[in-house]
């Protein structure tokens, strides 16, 4: 079991302050420190800013997931978390990057609004499933257009 | 580690313990300069039922990270310690009410924020309670203390995140203890005899009779216990039966009042009274907590009295852990007795109860009867439509409805003219009555008024 992939899914809001250009170097710096620390925790994943929200996918060991979660929860950089799922995985879907970046945009993506407005019409493991898509996806077409 | 470090040391979390947080705090108070210090009491809500849902360990990891997020939203503390089980306390020194709102606010931002360990994702809760020592009463660290556990309780018990220390909370405190000492006292906590324990003198029983609507015979009775201290004189149950509940002597009430009235009503004879008329005996929630032990309860007051099990009716008030236990249900009503479900209508009233747990009757919660005396139309009409629905509900799917609170003509005028036959209990009928005077009552006939001659019921209304 202790070798399982699990995979955590949440929510939050930005407390970033600043033009888009200032969240952008702030996420930025995120992401470098993210890159080695997760590679050395056997973590990947996804993080997408969109319209004041950050969106991320965490997978790898349940240990490593549960530390680095917590060590996430307690950055003042944002709050208001809220998790959409929290389950073993059969495969990762993000296994080539440690963490992606999703993009980093002004407005709320309509897919991440649906998703986040979901509670009522979607259970929250749906919600989850479908974070987990869209961050594919946009991965997928940022990665293209670098 | 030194014996001097380990002794002030929480094992689990490394923050002070509860005696060393004291002493650092009294070191504070004591401090050169005229600072007051505020000191800030965090309790984590619900956290023993986390603790039987997830284990120990799991427990124990969630303590510690709690106690990370603390010292991460509250890097200024000059005291920080874990002062029981899962309770901290801080401590600061010279802090504005600014300050102060901020630090709050951090602390129930960070700490209320998902948690996730060993494959779970917890959301704890939690209150504050805060007290900020003024700069002349040369208070000690365990008056502060006590002063902000005041302030906790008072959060806790009006469902509050943050409450500061105001001395009115003092005496609301001194006063639901002294209620809670007397208790004991009548109730003799000590001792491990029931019918000894319970001081006859000032318990009793009163007895409200539940009318049939077709015939208007005796169709049962409520028992409803009653408390006349010496002093005090008549306590309401509203007061003091949370009490019992929250120092665990609820069974004990309980099981008193379940015995002596099912012996009760196997005295009870009359012309007016139904064939296998029942009594009634409300069942708290706690109680139903730990259904093998009400099982046997119910078990040895129907074997004592030889009262035929169906006579017994349970009344309990839906709570929002029902649909959790529906076993415990099962359990109770293979003893033979019947459920009946309290106040509905109100709270969480779900139609799920209805449908999936073993109930036999609902009551009606007072409310919808209450508002048929406002003069308000619109109120009325929606209160007639909901009682429609509620007969038309309860009727299809066989469950007997008991409509309480009836204290006017008009208002059993009205119930009358719906045309649905349920039971009805209230004032106008009979107020409960003690004991003793049951036979009395038994042997008068009931006096109704003239229910059918109420031309317009709206006309009475105005
Ligand atoms: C939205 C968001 C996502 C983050 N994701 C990661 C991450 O995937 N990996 C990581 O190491 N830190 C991440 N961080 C940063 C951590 O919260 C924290 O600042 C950092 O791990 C501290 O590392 P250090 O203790 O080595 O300085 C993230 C922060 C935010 C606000």
């Amino acid at each position: 079991m202790n070798n399982q992939i699990f995979s955590i899914a949440y929510f939050s809001k930005s407390s970033i302050k600043g033009s888009i250009n200032d969240v952008a170097r702030e996420i930025e710096s995120i992401l470098t420190l993210a890159r080695s620390n997760n590679k050395e925790q056997g973590i990947t994943g996804a993080l997408l800013y969109s319209g004041g929200y950050f969106s991320q996918v965490i997978e790898g060991p349940m240990d490593a997931v549960e530390d680095l979660f917590e060590t996430i929860q307690n950055d003042p950089r944002h709050t208001d978390v809220s998790v959409l799922h929290f389950n073993p995985i059969p495969n990762r879907s993000f296994s080539d990057w440690s963490m992606a970046l999703a993009g980093i945009e002004d407005t709320l993506f309509a897919s991440i609004d649906a998703i986040l407005k979901s509670p009522d019409e979607l259970e929250s493991e749906q919600a989850g499933t479908a974070l987990i898509n869209v961050l594919y996806d946009l991965v997928k077409r940022h990665e293209g257009q670098v | 580690m030194g014996l001097i470090e380990m002794e002030m040391v929480d094992s689990l979390t490394g923050l002070l313990n509860r005696i060393a947080t004291l002493s650092e705090i009294d070191e504070l108070l004591i401090e050169e300069g005229s600072e007051p210090v505020t000191l800030v009491l965090l309790d984590i809500g619900r956290f023993r039922k986390v603790n039987d849902s997830v284990g120990i360990q799991i427990g124990d990891r969630i303590i510690r990270i709690v106690s990370k997020r603390i010292k991460n939203a509250a890097p200024e503390a000059h005291v920080l310690g874990r002062t029981s089980g899962d309770n901290f306390a801080l401590a600061f020194k010279g802090l504005s009410q600014d300050q102060l709102d901020d630090i709050t606010d951090k602390l129930l931002d960070f700490i209320k924020r998902p948690i996730a360990v060993g494959g779970n994702v917890i959301i704890v809760s939690l209150a504050i309670g805060i007290a900020t020592s003024q700069p002349a009463d040369g208070k000690d660290a365990a008056s502060l203390f006590h002063a902000a556990d005041i302030a906790l309780h008072h959060a806790q018990r009006n469902k509050l995140e943050v409450t500061h220390f105001e001395p009115h909370m003092l005496e609301l405190a001194q006063a639901a203890h002294s209620l809670e000492n007397d208790l004991r006292v009548s109730l003799a906590t000590h001792t491990p005899e029931l019918h000894q324990a319970i001081n006859n003198e000032q318990f009793s029983i009163h007895y409200q009779p539940i009318i049939s609507s077709s015939n208007y015979a005796i169709a049962g009775f409520e028992a409803l216990i009653r408390w006349n201290h010496p002093q005090r004189g008549w306590v309401s149950p509203g007061q003091f039966i949370p009490i019992a509940e929250e120092i665990g002597v609820i069974d004990m009430l309980g099981t008193w009042v379940m015995r002596k009235a099912c012996k009760d009503i196997m005295q009870w004879h009359g012309p007016q009274l139904a064939e296998d008329f029942f009594i009634s005996v409300n069942v708290s929630a706690k109680q139903f907590k730990k259904p093998a032990l009400l099982a046997d309860t119910i078990n040895n007051a129907l074997e004592e009295s030889r009262l035929a099990p169906h006579r017994l009716h349970l009344e309990m008030t839906e709570t929002s852990t029902f649909n959790e236990i529906p076993e415990k249900f099962f359990a109770v009503k293979e003893t033979g007795c019947k459920l009946s479900l309290d106040d509905f209508g109100t709270g969480y009233s779900s139609l799920t109860y209805l449908h999936s747990l073993p109930f036999d009757s609902v009551k009606l919660d007072k409310s919808f009867i209450s508002d048929l005396y406002v003069r308000d139309e619109a109120r009325w009409s929606l209160s007639e439509k909901m009682i429609r629905a509620i007969f038309s509900l309860s009727s299809a799917i066989g469950l007997e409805l008991i409509v309480e609170g009836i204290e006017t003509q008009p208002q059993l005028h009205f119930l009358h003219k719906l045309g649905c036959n349920p039971m009805y209990q209230g004032y106008l009928f009979s107020r409960p009555i003690p004991t003793d005077q049951i036979p009395d009552f038994l042997s008068t006939p009931l006096h109704l008024g003239d229910l059918h001659e109420q031309p317009n019921i709206q006309h009475c209304l105005l």
